[in-house]
């Protein structure tokens, strides 16, 4: 039958999705990997992922750095969806705990990046919707300058001050009580 | 190497990173750059939501307020603050925009007046006013406190004492500035302050009744001229402070006076509303009335489309859409 046919071709394929970076590097991910990015997601139900996906927006240096990501967390999220059918076992609860632990350690060894990568990976988070990669990389960024007085935050990021000095003096106004 | 980088991110991005700062820098950061500014103003909840402070119980060693969404109702935060000197009893002076204004009674000439958020935790002690008018009944001292849209400006008001010499001089502060107490003399302050109406900070003045409460007084936070006009007409002369039972309330950002009823079982309200425009006269009309008891009337009696009233412990609120007359029966809140 021509509905079942189709049904298998797309089984088959729906194993391993080819992803193309910018500079046209192709990388073979599982479905299960690729899927942690909604927009891939997306891609994979309207069917249009056949012959790879591309990703102008993601250079070949990044996108494999993503990818380390949604392997590790694809692998993680497999777990807990397992967790609930043995949620009796402690044994695996343990086995558990000592994976999220893992998990911890890998995110942390992975924000190890300059600040340029840094931002090209909340780039890539936000274009291909992976909520738990923006949310890592994010809440970095925002640890980094949460200390910060306005000033810094210029330096750092080479930011112009475009405010006329009246409306300076109208923040300041609003929230200087709140600096002392 | 240089370190050159730009932050070239897209604004949803930033949103994202500026989402995962404490209230406090988020504030700090409107200061970067007009980028940030409108971001940190259109896209996080720094501005959007109007936190209100609903209640504020004060015990002797320490004070709770509980902070709500102004828009759904629903709790929002808890804040207890321990501020209590020998002798003192800390109460709720006003609150808008999320800020609790405080005044300890006990601190006499040190600091009585504090203004914090409770949402970040932060608090500033006002300086004191000067020794010399500072008059040692520190618990007849009254103190209102208000906001002012267009300089967006805070002020802290002082009421004349009656006590003093001079009843026509009241004080004003604003937040932030250089924080010192400037005079404010009109003559139209001279008529005193009826405690049993109480103050309120709304549509940018500070509201309170007479003494003989039958005209408020109206001090606008822009450019302080103090005013005073009619209530409304379900008010009257009194011949002692304590006959009056109505009170000064914000009503959907307007100047508003609830007229409390007593009846056998129930207690009524009116509400009446002053209209925009000027005072003189002024344009009072009577929005409500509301049934049921122990209803929450001030500072704030509206929050968003609600009324909200409480148990007779406070422990729980509960609050009831105005539709016009009065409430058809009352919703849970939370416990």
């Amino acid at each position: 039958m021509a509905s079942a046919g189709s049904g298998d071709e797309k089984a088959a394929a729906a194993a391993m999705i080819t992803l193309i970076s910018s500079d046209n590097e192709k990388f073979e991910v599982t479905e299960a990997t690729a899927t942690l990015s909604q927009t891939i997601r997306h891609m994979i139900e309207d069917g249009c992922t056949d012959g790879g996906v591309p990703l102008p927006n993601v250079t070949s240096k990044i996108l494999a750095r993503v990818i380390e990501y949604c392997k590790k967390h694809a692998t993680a999220a497999a777990g807990e969806e397992g967790s609930s059918s043995s949620f009796s076992d402690a044994a695996f609860l343990e086995v558990d705990r000592a994976f999220l632990e893992e998990l911890e350690e890998f995110d942390d060894a992975f924000l190890e990046v300059d600040r340029a990568t840094l931002f090209d990976l909340i780039l890539a988070a936000n274009y291909l919707d992976i909520k738990g990669l923006l949310n890592l990389t994010c809440q970095k960024v925002a640890d980094s300058v949460k200390g910060k007085t306005p000033e810094q935050i210029r330096e750092m990021y080479n930011i112009v001050n475009d405010l006329t000095p009246e409306e300076e003096a109208e923040i300041r106004r609003e929230t200087q009580w709140a600096f002392e | 190497m240089a370190d050159d980088e730009v932050f070239n991110l897209p604004t949803d991005a930033l949103v994202e990173i500026l989402l995962r700062l404490p209230t406090s820098a988020r504030r700090r950061f409107r200061l970067v750059c007009k980028l940030w500014r409108n971001v940190i103003d259109e896209r996080t909840p720094e501005r959007q939501v109007r936190t209100k402070i609903l209640t504020f119980i004060s015990h002797g060693r320490s004070s709770r307020a509980t902070v709500y969404d102004d828009k759904d109702g629903h709790r929002r935060h808890e804040w207890t603050y321990n501020w209590s000197t020998y002798g003192g009893a800390v109460h709720m002076v006003g609150t808008c925009n999320g800020l609790i204004c405080l005044h300890n009674a006990g601190e006499g000439v040190r600091s009585p007046i504090r203004v914090a958020n409770p949402v970040t935790g932060e608090a500033v002690a006002l300086p004191p006013l000067s020794a010399t008018i500072w008059n040692s009944f520190g618990h007849l001292e009254v103190y209102g406190f208000g906001y002012h849209p267009v300089t967006g400006q805070y002020k802290v008001v002082r009421v004349p004492s009656r006590l003093a010499r001079r009843r026509d001089v009241g004080h004003v502060l604003t937040l932030g500035e250089s924080a010192s107490w400037r005079e404010v003399v009109s003559p139209a302050m001279a008529d005193g302050y009826n405690p049993f109406c109480g103050i309120v900070g709304v549509d940018g003045s500070v509201c309170w009744f007479t003494s003989r409460a039958d005209r408020v007084v109206a001090l606008d936070l822009g450019d302080e001229q103090v005013t005073s006009f009619m209530g409304p007409p379900g008010v009257q002369l009194v011949l002692t402070t304590g006959e009056a039972s109505w009170k000064v309330t914000n009503v959907h950002a307007r100047l508003g006076v609830v007229v409390p009823h007593y009846e056998a079982t129930a207690m009524k309200v009116e509400v009446w509303v002053l209209n925009g425009g000027g005072r003189d006269p002024p344009r009072w009309s009577r929005w409500y009335c509301l049934c049921g008891s122990r209803i929450i009337l001030t500072p704030n009696l509206t929050h968003g489309e609600y009324v909200v009233s409480r148990s007779w412990d406070w422990d729980r609120l509960y609050r009831c859409k105005v539709d016009g007359d009065g409430f058809p029966g009352l919703s849970s809140l939370h416990c």
